[in-house]
């Protein structure tokens, strides 16, 4: 049995994931940054190009392991890989970029297995500088995907909103495995979902 | 579901069986010179409860506890009984209880109306109306924008106000003029007042379109469940998980009946969920796909896992 535990936070790139990581790993979050080359997706000096990784020791001696996927599009083939098994994502979403709605769609289309699964939610960063789209355009438009996740906006500056994401990311699986099928053999592996190994 | 219900019920916690026999006789005999029927209860569901002073706190649909108090000495507090019990005493209680639940349902009354009026009005995208109050609340509604303005401002009296009760009976919904309405306030979306307005009904139980105790179904994320009830949120991740009824969901997330009872009502006016008859896809036709790998489900590891994550991050489970 692979004793794993994964958590993928994913979303655009500067939407707030490796400091988001940083914000609830115990160890400093090592990251693979370089220099951005890519300044028209998003003007930062650094940016992650593999992954970033931090992790939480559980009382049970496991490791709930943190992943960071890059944001860049060009690296969407990494996606999937890191998301294989993972126990659920967040995705954040950064509402100053020009087109939020857009890139929602795009990582919730990547993510459609853990979606479907109810093992998603959406954190939408910068709202108090930028209030559009609103939520109600986020949950409209992930119902025009077909896919109902929560939604709720967060700083992930503040390691409460971190947090808070987590709790309602844990409520919404547990409540998912609760009335699913208790994995027997029509079990769904996470790893077989998305289609990659892990 | 209306949980004003006709006949105010009364019941007995921790009371010795003496005692309640007692005050059950006197009660029974009284009865003609109620305003209302009365009639006794188990503790967990009765309205008024009778309850001894060192009995544990009980959940329930109380609405008067009354403590009984056997020192003669002791001031009597309002909401307290001296024992042995005097005719008037009891008679008081139970009167006043009565004529407020009387209030309480001609208050529904207007309160199912208005909020029908809303849903009806938002649903046929009709023209511009103004919600006003008597103490000077004033909201124009522009249905067919889903959008609303309003006279309160940040800092001054908030949306969650407006339904408050002691408002209702004064709340009118109107239709504006030919000539439209003459302002310049900023326009909302209209769904936080319908959230709010979902959520004042709770007192009234479902809204009326619904029937009876229907199966519900989210169609979007509910993501007002920061505005209440403060469960909303669990409330929410069950109903996505599979259609429930609301009674049901109510023992799946482990809260009293009028919580579920709000957060269905404010997210069937938003349109966040949809009510179907009890018999419909109650099987689970819409089943989400279990999560977890099988070989961690057949372990059954899940919900040890939760609680080692929520302990390691310091959260309250």
């Amino acid at each position: 049995m692979n004793d794993d535990l994964k958590l993928v936070f994913a979303g655009s790139m500067g939407a707030g994931k490796t400091t988001a990581i940083g914000a609830i790993s115990e160890i400093a979050p090592i990251t693979t940054e370089a220099a951005n080359t890519d300044r028209t997706e998003f003007d930062k000096e650094q940016t992650t190009v593999a992954m970033d990784y931090g992790e939480i020791t559980l009382a049970t001696g496991e490791k709930l392991r943190l992943y960071g996927t890059p944001g860049q599009v060009r690296f969407r083939f990494m996606w999937p890989i890191l998301a294989a098994g993972a126990l659920g994502a967040v995705i954040l979403i950064d509402n100053s970029r020009p087109d939020p709605l857009a890139d929602l769609a795009l990582y919730v289309e990547a993510f459609r297995p853990l979606a479907r699964a109810g093992a998603i939610i959406v954190g939408v960063g910068r709202m108090d500088r930028c209030p559009r789209p609103s939520l109600e355009d986020y949950a409209d438009r992930l119902a025009d995907l077909d896919i109902v996740v929560p939604v709720m906006p967060a700083d992930v500056r503040r390691r409460d909103d971190v947090l808070n994401l987590l709790e309602v990311l844990l409520q919404h699986i547990e409540a998912t495995w609760a009335f699913g099928d208790d994995g027997g053999d029509g079990g769904l592996s996470f790893s077989a979902a998305l289609g990659a190994g892990s | 579901m209306d949980i004003t219900g006709d006949t105010v019920t009364y019941g007995f916690h921790g009371v010795a069986e003496t005692e309640a026999a007692l005050l059950g006789s006197m009660i029974a005999r009284l009865a003609r010179r109620l305003p209302g029927p009365v009639t006794q209860a188990p503790a967990h569901e009765a309205q008024i409860v009778f309850f001894e002073g060192s009995a544990p706190p009980l959940e329930g649909p109380c609405v008067r506890s009354v403590r009984l108090v056997r020192n003669p000495g002791t001031q009597q507090l309002p909401d307290s009984l001296p024992m042995p019990p005097h005719i008037t005493n009891v008679l008081a209680i139970f009167t006043d209880v009565l004529r407020s639940e009387v209030h309480a349902k001609g208050q529904c009354q207007v309160m199912k109306s208005l909020v029908r009026a809303l849903h009806d009005l938002v649903q046929a995208r009709g023209a511009p109306h103004a919600l006003v109050g008597k103490d000077g609340a004033n909201l124009i509604l522009y249905p067919a924008d889903r959008q609303f303005s309003w006279s309160g401002s940040p800092g001054g009296q908030p949306l969650s106000e407006v339904f408050q009760s002691h408002r209702i009976t004064g709340l009118g919904l109107h239709p504006l003029g030919a000539e439209g309405p003459q302002e310049d306030r900023e326009r909302r979306g209209i769904e936080p007042l319908l959230w709010h307005a979902g959520l004042a009904h709770a007192r009234c139980g479902l809204v009326p379109w619904v029937g009876h105790d229907p199966l519900l179904k989210m169609r979007v994320w509910p993501y007002l469940t920061g505005q209440g009830p403060a469960t909303a949120t669990r409330l929410a991740t069950l109903l996505r998980a599979r259609p429930h009824t609301v009674s049901a969901l109510a023992d799946a997330a482990g809260v009293g009946e009028v919580e579920a009872v709000a957060f269905a009502n404010a997210a069937l006016l938003c349109g966040f969920v949809t009510s179907a008859p009890p018999a419909a896809g109650e099987a689970g036709s819409d089943r989400p796909m279990p999560i977890m790998d099988a070989a961690a489900s057949r372990a059954g590891r899940l919900p040890g896992i939760f609680g080692a994550i929520r302990h390691a991050l310091g959260m309250r489970a």
